[in-house]
């Protein structure tokens, strides 16, 4: 064993230890199973997938077109792979540089395990990705082994996600140019959604069939890869693999290197400094009105959460994606969806207000303690009580989704895109009604499972995939009475009906949300010593 | 062969810029090898500063720094295997019992499995740590942490000690145990660099000290050079720093 390995596997092994020491030291609370439970249906999902890539690629009967279904398979997951942390924003596991660079570990060895742990962002491709290599393995039209070269698509996406989150760490930690990168990621995703939604499908159509022939020769990562990988073998496609490979790999290591000399604390210090010059901003002051409208401590409260959040680099971060990356992802559906017709915008402004209310999800409702953990030990010892603490969270969160969806109102009226006034009500109640339903649930997961989070970390540290887990369980049944009020209006073609049954299920998420106070404050008057302990602890090598 | 003679530290011009303020201003300061050296300052002096410069976590917007002969952060690796760093913020991982944290660090100094297992449990009871069992340190004292710190620390035997603020929170008997085996290992050629708040334990430890200020040296020497007469540490430190501007006077309500 060299020394250099060693090192990897003790960092391997002392992660394995704390998240051991973590499992046995935890309970498996409701929380913890319903947690596994949302896991395995995202992973039988994922697998399903998989297996459909393995039964459907050996039925294929010509090379020519299993080298384009391949192809186009790569390219999705390619996508998936590259594009969901940022569309999440959810980094996944990754190095604790700032706790490892005080020993001697080689740059190079911190590379290739940071590069390893980007396959906890990519999990779901490599599940899809194992099916896929079946497939080809199984066709008749492979020679089987050429499968294998799928491996050289991993390690270039390894090595691309180690180069686009350092590169994205950086820009997200500043201040103005956070704000250009993310509208540089909504332009860059908008593009293809805007040419479908603009261009006339026929004329897409012609266009494919003008190009069909020369677009699959171009030498782009999935399509080089994939040929290589079905066996349609040729000296372009190996050297545009290769390049693709080197590419990567020069760009993450390039970025890895420039992030472990980047000093942060530097660039916030500046940050600090622009903020403190001069007089309160307007984000001070506009933080300090509700302090002004509440009796105190209330008042206080709502106002210091408010501050918090607004300095916060990764409340900002998510409260600018939501009315520009939510308006981007949502649009095509909206305007090219089934079923759509010229009304079909009418609802854009809905579901991207709650798509909104996931992106907000960790920071206002799911782990409401865990952002600000200094203060929640000194809401133990002050002289407040845990109610009006909790009340005062919740309220902030209230009024920071009322503004989220005040902000996307005007982001559609500025962009032109049309949709009736009523709608605007219409989504406001939805986004309250799904507020309430989710601070009923996340007061509970705040207190049962709290967790320290930095708020200056632009990105989550859990993967997308697991996000997108919980999300596949939990938010149907908070959107089950959303949907029910629009299956109401449908059915009797009356507003009235809708905010009738929006009505009932506002009576619903109001008991539960009570219960779930009372139960919230409870459990933290009970348990404060161990919400404290768990929100100073820290994690392993690997965060 | 023969003893490096160059200084264990040596630091040229030192400066670092956090926007428009200099945390460290021109700092040029040279420690010799077998010293027990004080470094000493107000709060938001420089002082964490200037040791995440010496240790490579943050690079200085100028000057020059050489650790044990070598140039950072030219020569990082190699400077970094010959120091042991007790930090002020916290590089412990808390889901870790003291015992596998004191062996990881050990495996990350290279020492291999088997040797860093047997240094860390041998630490570990030096420590009076072995009767925490199997706590994590999560649920440790403060105090216990920095004695896990200090284990760390020197399981690897490094020749410079970077410690800043070691004593912060340990009851008097964990102080006395960390204090003689500092001795001991500066009575073997090791040179230790430190900051402490407590001018009584630097006065009992140190051969020389330096002060800074607003991230510029104001004082350097021996001990005995800098005192005049009876004067105290704390005498002056408050000389060199400066007394508080304000008093309480100012604010009825407090008296």
């Amino acid at each position: 064993m060299t020394p250099s390995g060693d090192q990897i596997l003790a960092i391997v092994g002392a992660q394995f230890r704390v998240l051991r020491n973590r499992i046995t030291g935890g309970r498996l609370g409701a929380g913890r199973i319903f947690y596994w439970f949302s896991m395995a249906v995202w992973y039988a999902l994922v697998a399903f997938l998989a297996w459909l890539a393995a039964v459907s690629l050996p039925a294929i009967h010509s090379r020519e077109q299993l080298s384009a279904v391949s192809s186009t398979i790569l390219f999705g997951l390619m996508a998936f792979w590259q594009l969901m942390p940022v569309m999440m924003a959810a980094s996944g596991l990754s190095l604790d540089l700032k706790r490892l660079l005080v020993y001697p570990i080689p740059e190079r060895m911190l590379f290739l395990v940071e590069a390893l742990l980007r396959f906890s962002t990519g999990t779901e491709v490599l599940i899809v990705l194992a099916g896929v290599a079946w497939g080809i393995a199984r066709s008749p039209l492979t020679p089987g082994w050429s499968a294998a070269f799928l491996l050289l698509f991993v390690a270039m996406n390894l090595m691309l996600s180690v180069g686009i989150r350092d590169l994205l760490s950086r820009l997200l930690a500043r201040r103005g140019v956070r704000e250009l990168v993310v509208l540089g990621i909504v332009l860059l995703a908008a593009l293809p959604q805007l040419v479908i939604t603009l261009v006339p499908p026929d004329s897409l159509r012609g266009l494919y069939r003008t190009h069909a022939s020369w677009m699959p020769r171009l030498p782009l990562p999935w399509t080089a890869m994939a040929l290589l990988s079905t066996g349609a073998f040729s000296a372009m496609a190996a050297l545009a693999s290769v390049a693709w490979l080197a590419l990567s790999a020069w760009f993450g290591y390039a970025q890895f290197r420039r992030g472990l000399r980047w000093d942060e604390a530097e660039v916030k210090s500046k940050e600090r400094e622009k903020s403190r010059a001069g007089s309160p901003g307007f984000l001070e002051r506009l933080c300090a009105l509700p302090g002004r409208l509440l009796p105190d401590p209330l008042g206080a409260l709502v106002a210091k959460e408010l501050l918090t959040l607004g300095r916060s680099t990764r409340f900002r971060l998510v409260f600018f994606m939501g009315f520009t990356f939510g308006i981007i992802i949502w649009l095509p559906l909206a305007f090219r969806g089934p079923g759509s017709g010229p009304r079909s915008g009418e609802n854009l402004l809905l579901w991207v207000s709650l798509y909104a209310a996931l992106l907000l999800g960790e920071v206002l409702f799911w782990n409401m303690l865990g952002f600000d953990r200094g203060a929640v030990q000194a809401y133990f010892v002050m002289p407040v009580s845990l109610r009006a603490v909790v009340a005062a969270k919740n309220l902030t969160a209230i009024l920071v989704l009322l503004a989220e969806v005040a902000m996307i109102t005007l982001a559609l009226s500025v962009l032109r895109i049309p949709f009736p006034a009523s709608k605007i009500p219409e989504a406001f109640a939805c986004a309250l009604l799904l507020a309430l339903l989710l601070l009923a649930a996340g007061n509970l997961a705040s207190v049962k499972s709290p967790r320290g989070m930095d708020p200056a970390s632009s990105w989550r540290q859990s993967s997308a995939g697991k996000v997108q887990g919980l999300v596949i369980l939990l938010y149907p049944v908070f959107l089950a009475p959303i949907g029910l009020a629009h299956l109401a209006r449908y059915a009797f073609e009356r507003d009235l009906a809708f905010y009738l049954v929006l009505l009932s299920g506002y009576l619903v998420g109001a008991i539960c949300y009570w219960v779930a106070l009372d139960s919230a404050v409870e459990i933290a008057e009970k348990e404060r010593e161990r919400i404290v302990a768990a929100l100073s602890a820290t994690q392993g090598p690997i965060s | 062969m023969a003893p490096d003679p160059s200084p264990a530290i040596e630091i040229r011009g030192l400066r670092k810029v956090y926007g428009e303020k200099a945390a460290v201003d021109g700092l040029t300061l040279t420690v010799e090898r077998g010293c027990f050296f004080g470094f000493l300052g107000p709060n938001g002096a420089g002082k964490t500063t200037t040791i995440r410069m010496l240790m490579g976590l943050a690079p200085p917007t100028a000057g020059e720094i050489r650790i044990l002969g070598r140039k950072m952060p030219e020569e990082a690796l190699e400077v970094k295997a010959r120091i042991g760093l007790v930090p002020d913020e916290s590089l412990l991982f808390d889901h870790l019992t003291g015992l596998e944290y004191v062996e990881f660090v050990g495996r990350m100094y290279r020492l291999g499995r088997e040797l860093a297992r047997k240094r860390a449990a041998e630490l570990i009871e030096l420590f009076e740590l072995d009767t925490a069992g199997r706590k994590l340190i999560a649920e440790y004292s403060k105090g216990m942490r920095k004695r896990v710190a200090m284990a760390a620390a020197l399981i690897h035997r490094p020749e410079l000690f970077l410690l800043d603020e070691p004593f912060e929170g340990v009851d008097a008997v964990g102080a006395r145990l960390m204090k003689d085996i500092l001795l001991e290992q500066v009575r073997q050629g090791a040179t230790i660099f430190l900051t402490s708040h407590v001018l009584e334990v630097v006065e009992r430890l140190c051969d020389r000290v330096a002060i800074i200020h607003e991230g510029r040296l104001v004082v350097e020497g021996s001990l005995d050079e800098l005192r005049s007469g009876q004067e105290t540490l704390e005498d002056l430190f408050v000389r060199a720093v400066g007394g508080p501007a304000r008093s309480t006077e100012a604010l009825d309500w407090l008296r």
